[in-house]
């Protein structure tokens, strides 16, 4: 599977962990139980692309007065095709072509045949992971976390773990939490790696490609009056090793601008992440409102930006509606790029991945909580995310998702841990 | 001229503004598209003609001819004037279009012939949008001073043509005057138009990207086969009106996709003359672009 993809979702989970401990304390529950538990169940589907079954479970206890032990088990399948970076609707042979050029001469003429690959790639993958979290009150103000986990699929393992601490100073109203974590990981293709930038028609394969993933972490939230608490983190990952996806290739257009052959990609063997989050939330009498920021930028020269909204507001007898939008932009890398000229010396690194263009997001979605009992609450969350190429290179998703959670004496929104777009 | 038919599209070529000039025009009836072909050639040598810098009937000539007087100009030519104006400001004076006098002493014919510094600085005090009297309709340009609307004039010729064609189609058109484009829609097949960018090293040969383009503008700026090349420096053909000099660092080739062929156009211009960081600039202003 993609390696993007792994990462962010090892990266959301990680800052979600973090994002967890630097929130305001939760109100006690009124009924101690062993284990606290959450049951939740997601599918969604792309036009046409691709489909997603999730399952995740996750467990809480208490032991003693202050430490804690909680789990967490996920499973999740997914089918479809996936943009492999090939041209699409690549032209056709007898089609017009027509020049730009720096030289600012043009011209216009008929394109020769051309043998064309299919630019969507069928896949079908399910991923088992885990993970375990060991967490301390070292002293009533300052709590520990030590976190391990492991994750496998049909090409792709991962192991890892980490800490994180929270520190509640100026008499708890403010906290100062940190985290690092390390991930070892593993891929491998069933016939191992395409060499890079090899020809799709060379059979080649190298053994499996590895990398190292540290992340570090350092928040800060502080309550600003009886009912707004706000917050900022800043993190940053480096990745370093096998950062290629063995899946993706670029075409190579001829003279005329026709395809003539495929190469698989070639990314840098290392990677420096960053991103600054800013997150406030306004308590009113009832409902509940969360405005947030990301700054994301990297050193290949991807950038973004994340703004987020979300109301919650309270119905009757406990059920509550949330609404939210998102808005995401994002800067390509500087080595992506959609084709490669024929004869035409090789650049150092190109990727024709997508996810490393220039893309435009937006997400709706609303999540209904039914309190079934004084313990359990039901959750259905439905959401519409429209991602679109801003270059016009690639056609656009839309994805309709809806996720169904069965939360048993605790609240916890798995949204950041669900897999993100192939 | 001359009218093509390739894959159900219709493709007019004419000579215009010291390039060639094509229009792909996507619609069944034949005589439409050869209408629409003259009025677009009609249109690109009309502006040719008022603008050039070449000829000696037109307001170009006359405005570097008053000898540092007075001269009222026409409603488009202030237009562009305007326009040329308000490019100055936002680049800070990296876009002049009173710095055309420096080819006299640069020619980038890709030998290692640079001019003499003291030549080059002898032209700087007749260059300089700021001295310039501009009073909307009314010009006065120092006397030894020239303009020069070349910088504009093909991507305008893009625009002007596209506001003529879509009186009579709404979509399925595309303009490539010398590779600055304008698309009114994509093809009637929906899908959009194969426009492919020159190999900065084999222009004229080689397509190194192919850009499924449907709809706006779209330029090109760039040093291909105009450069100097001296001791291992390339000296591209941007100049900076400020010291006269090239800019350092340039990019091989910058194309941009805008609303209009004009916006594309200046923004891939301005990128050039940012030199190494003609990326980050263009990142900043957050338009689709493809460095080379």
């Amino acid at each position: 599977m993609q390696l993007e993809k792994r990462r962010s979702i090892k990266s959301m989970l990680a800052i979600a962990t973090c994002g967890v401990l630097s929130q305001a304390p939760l109100a006690l529950q009124a009924e101690e139980l062993a284990w606290k538990s959450d049951i939740t169940a997601l599918r969604y589907a792309e036009k046409g692309r691709v489909s997603v079954s999730e399952a995740m479970m996750s467990f809480r206890r208490e032991v003693g007065d202050d430490e804690w032990l909680s789990m967490k088990f996920s499973w999740d399948a997914i089918t479809g095709a996936s943009a492999n970076g090939a041209i699409f609707n690549p032209p056709q042979s007898g089609d017009v072509q027509t020049v730009t050029s720096p030289s600012g001469s043009t011209r216009t003429f008929q394109i020769g045949g051309s043998e064309t690959v299919n630019p969507l790639t069928q896949f079908e993958d399910t991923r088992l992971s885990a993970q375990v979290v060991n967490g301390q009150s070292i002293t009533p103000t300052f709590k520990g976390e030590v976190v391990g986990n492991l994750s496998f699929e049909n090409d792709y393992d991962s192991y890892g773990g980490g800490g994180s601490f929270s520190w509640d100073v100026f008499q708890r109203m403010a906290t100062i939490s940190g985290g690092i974590s390390i991930d070892m990981d593993t891929v491998r293709p069933l016939n191992g790696n395409p060499p890079e930038f090899a020809s799709i028609s060379n059979t080649t394969r190298l053994g499996q490609g590895e990398k190292q993933t540290i992340q570090s972490m350092l928040g800060f939230s502080q309550v600003i009056s009886r009912k707004t608490l706000t917050q900022l983190n800043y993190s940053q990952t480096r990745n370093d090793g096998y950062l290629t996806d063995p899946y993706k290739i670029i075409t190579v257009i001829n003279a005329s601008g026709a395809p003539v052959d495929y190469l698989y990609e070639k990314r840098p063997t290392s990677r420096v992440r960053n991103s600054i989050f800013w997150n406030t939330a306004h308590h009113f009498t009832e409902d509940v409102a969360h405005l947030s920021y990301r700054y994301y930028w990297d050193d290949w020269g991807v950038r973004s930006h994340t703004s987020d909204l979300r109301y919650r507001m309270e119905l009757w007898k406990g059920h509550a509606l949330q609404a939210a939008i998102r808005y995401y932009t994002q800067m390509s890398a500087d080595f992506y790029q959609y084709s490669l000229g024929e004869g035409a010396p090789l650049p150092a690194f190109a990727s024709a991945d997508y996810r490393l263009g220039r893309l435009i997001t937006q997400t709706a979605g609303v999540k209904y909580s039914i309190p079934i009992n004084k313990q359990i609450v039901f959750h259905l969350r439905a959401e519409q995310m429209d991602q679109s190429d801003a270059d016009n290179q690639f056609p656009s998703l839309g994805i309709t998702l809806v996720q169904a959670t069965f939360s048993i004496s605790d609240q916890a929104d798995y949204s950041l841990s669900s897999r993100g777009p192939p | 001229m001359t009218l093509q038919r390739i894959n159900d599209i219709w493709v007019g070529h004419f000579e215009a503004m010291a390039s060639s000039c094509d229009l792909l025009i996507d619609h069944a009836d034949p005589q439409l598209a050869s209408h629409l072909f003259e009025l677009a050639q009609q249109e690109a040598l009309r502006i040719e003609q008022k603008f050039s810098r070449y000829r000696k009937d037109n307001i170009i000539f006359k405005i570097n001819n008053t000898d540092g007087h007075r001269i009222e100009v026409d409603e488009e030519t202030a237009n562009l004037l305007d326009f040329s104006a308000a490019c100055y400001e936002m680049s800070e004076g990296h876009f002049d279009i009173t710095s055309g006098l420096l080819r006299q002493v640069w020619h980038f014919d890709g030998s290692d012939l640079l001019p003499n510094p003291a030549d080059v600085s002898a032209l700087l005090p007749r260059i300089g949008w700021e001295k310039v009297t501009w009073q909307r309709p009314d010009l006065m340009l120092p006397l030894g001073m020239e303009i020069d609307l070349g910088g504009i004039g093909k991507e305008y010729a893009v625009d002007k043509t596209a506001e003529i064609i879509s009186q009579y189609l709404s979509t399925g058109v595309l303009i490539n005057y010398g590779g600055d484009l304008f698309s009114l829609g994509p093809r009637r097949s929906g899908l959009s138009w194969n426009v492919g960018i020159d190999d900065p090293d084999q222009t004229g040969d080689q397509i190194i990207v192919q850009v499924p383009f449907s709809k706006g503008g779209l330029a090109t700026s760039g040093d291909a086969r105009r450069y100097l090349l001296k001791d291992g420096v390339r000296y591209s053909h941007i100049l900076d009106p400020r010291t006269g000099w090239p800019v350092l660092n340039a990019p091989r080739s910058v194309t941009v996709a805008e609303k209009t062929c004009m916006e594309a156009g200046m923004m891939a211009t301005f990128a050039m003359m940012h030199g190494k960081d003609a990326r980050s600039f263009l990142q900043e202003q957050g338009v689709p672009f493809w460095l080379l």
